[in-house]
């Protein structure tokens, strides 16, 4: 599509009005003058096609952002002509993606995007255009730019304290400490005698120099705890009228790394649609983002839909935690009934304009707003 | 930080080149002095912010226009100067602040249409320079309007200056003015009703002549041309030929158009005042152009006449068979060509010796020709005859004289003859431009000849002035020749190029494809030629990728982005010892906008090397011999 921007129309107007001057006057070098603004709007037109038609654009099947930050990542632009190109502009629905001002002959560069997205969520690669102006900016030349791939905004997450963890195992790089010994770990306890089958590299060579006997070494249990983080996907809103989905999804998310960061392995189960992710500790933190940020409302009247096929898939000794976005009624006579609920651990997170908690008596409650969680009822 | 005032601007020289343009309004030699003038106090009190409200700025622009209005130039153009002077105080005070975007295509657009208003003020061949420096200056301009919104997004700013670019816009330029249809609705500017000034028409032939000034009066394009028919004289009373009513009475044209040898003629009247409402014509002209309303009608005698006066410089174009007149006479006009006073029997006695015993009517007027070119002195300023017997006096007792005597001479004694003939005055084409092909015809050129009719031949041009060998064409010294050649080029292909100039391009270029097919068609060899030659040419180009050229040994990675580094850790120990000290927690990039918002003189080559620095370290892009070498000039200008 080729289309005059706004200085290309007001320059327009000026050479048609040359131009009924010059119906009323004699001279031919108005027409040379006039002849020079067309020759550039001429000019503009056919550099800017080919500046659009040679460059290559490959853009990254997937960028990274969190809400209110920049975007990460980088698209490739490269200019396999001998000569320069440049005065690129990529918009899309929600805003100017990129703008390059120029492509030396034969490189290639790389741009972050120039956009910030303040709503989490999945952007895809629709709608783009790409536009060029070149050299004049009086006509522009765009096309549509459909590519697979999508922008991932993050929902922000916060530090919170961790939730409590139940069902600990032994496992290297978890974080609390067992009531045992093993071979193996980071936290050295002490030295004990060599026994049979102990491996060589065990021994713990200063002390069994004393003359004592060989002694190996022993290291403090690591324990690692289970959460389950379970996030109600309902619709509705905020006061301030932003969908509730968004705040619970940073609560979640922040609970989760919190839990993470604390060594223990969690899933994460959407309650609007049953969907389980399992999340251990060594996995980075991108994971549990992305499930947050792809997160979408659902009409589910009540949470406990799918309540019980997750609790089927989840580990039995895993503490739960309820993040919801408003009332239900039917979840604490469900916890109550169900036995794969007894004796786990139950918290729930309540976002804080939900002013009435008599329903979940009896269950801890903490609370949580936009970017914060707090104990509290 | 010490405050640091922006540079100038390629916009500037386009305003300084519409503030010159807007002087020459003025008509005053030294108002584009005045211009430049102010146009440099303006770059020299440069504001660092805005110091006038837009309510200010209204209210002087106001002023300015209406005082405008009071101080007139002395030849008029009132709206161009009032508007023109307020547009540029506008621009003149914008230029001490720095501009946002909307300001700046605002000052943009307001120097074209000062150098617009330039081109119908200077219409002469000193615009070309002006035109030179807006085909440079506009697109630069533009160009400059658009890298400004691409600013922070540059490894390396593009060229403002690019000669391909100019010379793009300059082709385009050129076939818009060649080829875009022009139509023109102004009204002729003159005075309605014949104009007795300029050519008077009337001829005392007792009277001595004066030597005509070098004045230009037109140009006229064509070949062979000789006599320019203005005004033909056919009554003779008291020494006097006058045009009778009968001269300007409706002539019947033949078909117009292209007739069979029908050439072309183009003049351009520099002086309407000495033309007058009698176009000068040759030949039989069979078709006019030049004239929208109120077109030149034919008179009897075969000239045009206007029906109005021109005040200004005019061009018209005709078409006209070279040759005599093949008119029939009614035997009213016989008769009334006929007329003559009586002569005297000395008179009668000499003709009828000279020319008594020849029967053709041809033969005998060629005799009396002949007579007067080998008998008689051409002089300037001879005395008056008697006004008595002046016909007698020049005969016998002075035989000198200017062409008017000789023109009325021999037209009295052709009528004595028997001979229809009338005197014709007009101008004679002898001074030539051999480089552009036209003939200067100044008021020195002015001439007054004898046409006759005769039966079966028209009225044939008789001139009895003997000028020595004939009508020799003159050449003028090259410079002088050269000059004329410029400002002809200048005025007839530039600023008086008009739709019939442009259909006459037209047509010759169909001319010329149509003469190239008949060459194809005739000569297929040099077709088969032509083409083999063409694509062996496209494929050598084609073949040229081929041959492989040698492989420059290519810098390991970690050398690319270590010299990257080079660069960018000198440029940070050169600012810190500036005092701008890039914090452990600030990335290149925030540290780039912190300079930004601080301001420094060498903004450009800090962006380039920071760019570059994080392209190579970040972005696994190479570092070009090229780039690096554009850092080190960089690095230089800053540590400088």
């Amino acid at each position: 599509m080729i289309f005059p921007t706004k200085f290309g129309y007001g320059l327009a107007c000026l050479a048609l009005l040359m131009y009924i001057a010059s119906m009323q006057e004699l001279s031919g070098l108005l027409f040379l003058v006039l002849g020079i603004i067309i020759g550039c709007y001429i000019y503009n037109l056919i550099a800017a096609i080919r500046h659009l038609s040679s460059l290559r654009i490959t853009p990254a099947n997937t960028l990274t952002a969190t809400e209110g930050q920049p975007v990460r990542g980088t698209w490739t632009f490269r200019n396999p002509t001998s000569r320069m190109r440049g005065f690129i502009e990529i918009k899309s629905t929600w805003g100017p993606l990129f703008r390059v001002g120029a492509i030396p002959p034969g490189e290639c560069i790389r741009r972050s995007p120039e956009l910030t997205l303040v709503k989490r969520g999945v952007y895809p690669y629709t709608g783009l255009t790409v536009s060029c102006g070149f050299p004049f900016g009086l006509i522009r030349y765009q096309r549509p730019f459909d590519r697979a791939g999508e922008i991932l905004v993050y929902p922000s997450v916060y530090h919170c304290d961790p939730p409590h963890a139940g069902g600990f195992i032994p496992m290297l790089g978890g974080q609390m400490k067992g009531k045992y010994r093993t071979s193996m770990g980071d936290q050295f306890h002490g030295v004990r005698p060599m026994q049979e089958r102990d491996p060589v590299k065990l021994i713990h060579w200063p002390s069994s120099s004393k003359g004592q006997g060989m002694m190996v070494k022993e290291f403090d249990e690591e324990l690692s705890g289970r959460v389950c983080v379970l996030v109600d996907s309902r619709r509705n809103s905020t006061p301030e009228d932003s969908p509730a989905l968004d705040w619970a999804a940073r609560a979640a998310g922040s609970l989760a790394l919190a839990a993470l960061d604390k060594g223990n392995q969690i899933s994460l189960a959407n309650l609007g649609t049953g969907e389980i992710s399992h999340v251990s500790p060594f996995n980075g933190s991108d994971i549990v983002l992305e499930i947050m940020a792809r997160m979408e409302e659902h009409q589910a009247a009540t949470v406990i839909t799918h309540l019980e096929d997750i609790l089927a898939h989840v580990p039995k000794k895993s503490s739960l935690c309820f993040v919801l976005i408003g009332e239900d009624r039917d979840l604490p006579g469900f916890l109550q009934e169900n036995p794969a609920c007894a004796k786990r651990l139950i918290f729930v997170y309540l976002p804080d304009f939900v002013e009435n908690t008599a329903w979940l008596k009896g269950y801890p409650i903490c609370r949580y707003s936009a970017h914060q969680i707090y104990h509290g009822r | 930080m010490k405050d640091r005032k922006p540079g100038i601007e390629i916009r500037h020289y386009l305003i300084l080149l519409g503030l010159i343009c807007h002087g020459f309004v003025w008509e005053l030699w030294f108002m584009p002095l005045i211009m430049t003038g102010l146009w440099m106090v303006a770059i020299m009190v440069k504001r660092d912010k805005r110091y006038l409200s837009q309510t200010a700025e209204a209210v002087i622009f106001f002023l300015v226009l209406v005082g405008g209005f009071k101080i007139k130039p002395s030849s008029g153009h009132i709206w161009f100067t009032a508007l023109g002077n307020a547009l540029a105080v506008t621009q003149l005070i914008r230029m001490t602040w720095p501009s946002n975007r909307r300001e700046r295509i605002l000052s943009t657009a307001m120097a074209i249409t000062h150098v617009a208003v330039g081109s119908q003020v200077v219409f002469n061949y000193p615009f070309a320079l002006i035109l030179i420096a807006a085909i440079i200056l506009i697109p630069t301009t533009l160009n400059e309007l658009e890298v400004r919104r691409f600013k922070g997004t540059y490894t390396r700013p593009p060229d403002l200056i690019n000669w391909q670019r100019t010379a793009g816009v300059f082709a385009f330029m050129m076939v818009f003015f060649l080829f875009f249809p022009r139509w023109q609705l102004s009204p002729f500017s003159g005075r309605f009703g014949l104009r007795r000034r300029g050519f008077v028409p009337e001829l005392n032939s007792a009277r001595g002549g004066n030597q005509g000034t070098h004045q230009l009066v037109l140009r006229i394009e064509g070949r062979d041309v000789t006599y320019l028919r203005c005004l033909a004289l056919d009554t003779f009373r008291d020494n006097t030929w006058r045009a009778g009513k009968a001269i300007y009475q409706f002539r019947k044209q033949p078909v117009s158009g292209e007739g069979t040898g029908s050439v072309y003629r183009r003049v351009t009247v520099a002086a309407p005042d000495l033309v007058g409402s009698m176009l000068p014509v040759d030949g039989q002209v069979v078709d006019m152009e030049g004239f929208r309303y109120r077109k030149p009608y034919p008179a009897e005698f075969g000239g045009f006449i206007l029906p109005f006066n021109r005040n200004q410089p005019f061009t018209y174009e005709y078409w006209t068979v070279p040759g005599p007149l093949a008119d029939d006479l009614h035997p009213n006009q016989k008769e009334r060509y006929l007329r003559h006073p009586p002569f005297g029997p000395k008179i009668d006695q000499w003709l009828d010796q000279l020319i008594g015993h020849e029967e053709d009517p041809l033969r005998r007027a060629t005799i009396l020709v002949n007579y007067f070119l080998t008998e008689f002195n051409y002089t300037i300023g001879a005395p008056d005859l008697n006004r008595h017997s002046a016909l007698e006096e020049f005969l016998f007792e002075k035989r000198e004289g200017h062409c008017e005597r000789f023109a009325s001479a021999l037209t009295l004694l052709l009528r004595g003859s028997g001979i229809p003939a009338r005197v014709v005055i007009g101008y004679v084409a002898t001074e030539r431009n051999p480089l552009g092909g036209f003939y200067n015809v100044r008021a020195r050129h002015a001439h007054a000849w004898t046409e006759a009719w005769f039966e079966g031949k028209g009225w044939i041009t008789l001139d009895a002035t003997p000028f020595g060998t004939g009508l020799d064409v003159e050449y003028g010294r090259f410079v002088q020749t050269f000059y004329e050649w410029i400002e002809y080029v200048w005025y007839s292909k530039i600023v008086d190029f008009g739709s019939s100039d442009q259909i006459r391009l037209v047509s010759g270029i169909g001319g010329g494809i149509a003469a190239v097919v008949r060459a194809v068609r005739k000569g297929w060899n040099v077709l088969a030629i032509a083409l083999g030659g063409i694509f062996a040419l496209i494929l050598l180009r084609s073949l040229a990728p081929l041959v492989k050229r040698p492989v420059m040994p290519r810098k390991p990675r970690d050398w690319t982005a270590q010299e990257a580094h080079h660069f960018y850790g000198r440029m940070l120990r050169v600012l810190a010892r500036q005092h701008l000290i890039r914090s452990p927690s600030q990335t290149p990039l925030e540290f780039l906008r912190f300079l930004e918002e601080n301001g420094h003189e060498r903004m450009d080559d800090i962006r380039l090397i920071t760019f570059c620095f994080c392209d190579v370290r970040y972005g696994r892009t190479d570092l070009p011999p090229s780039t690096a070498q554009e850092l080190k000039s960089a690095l230089k200008r800053i540590i400088a």
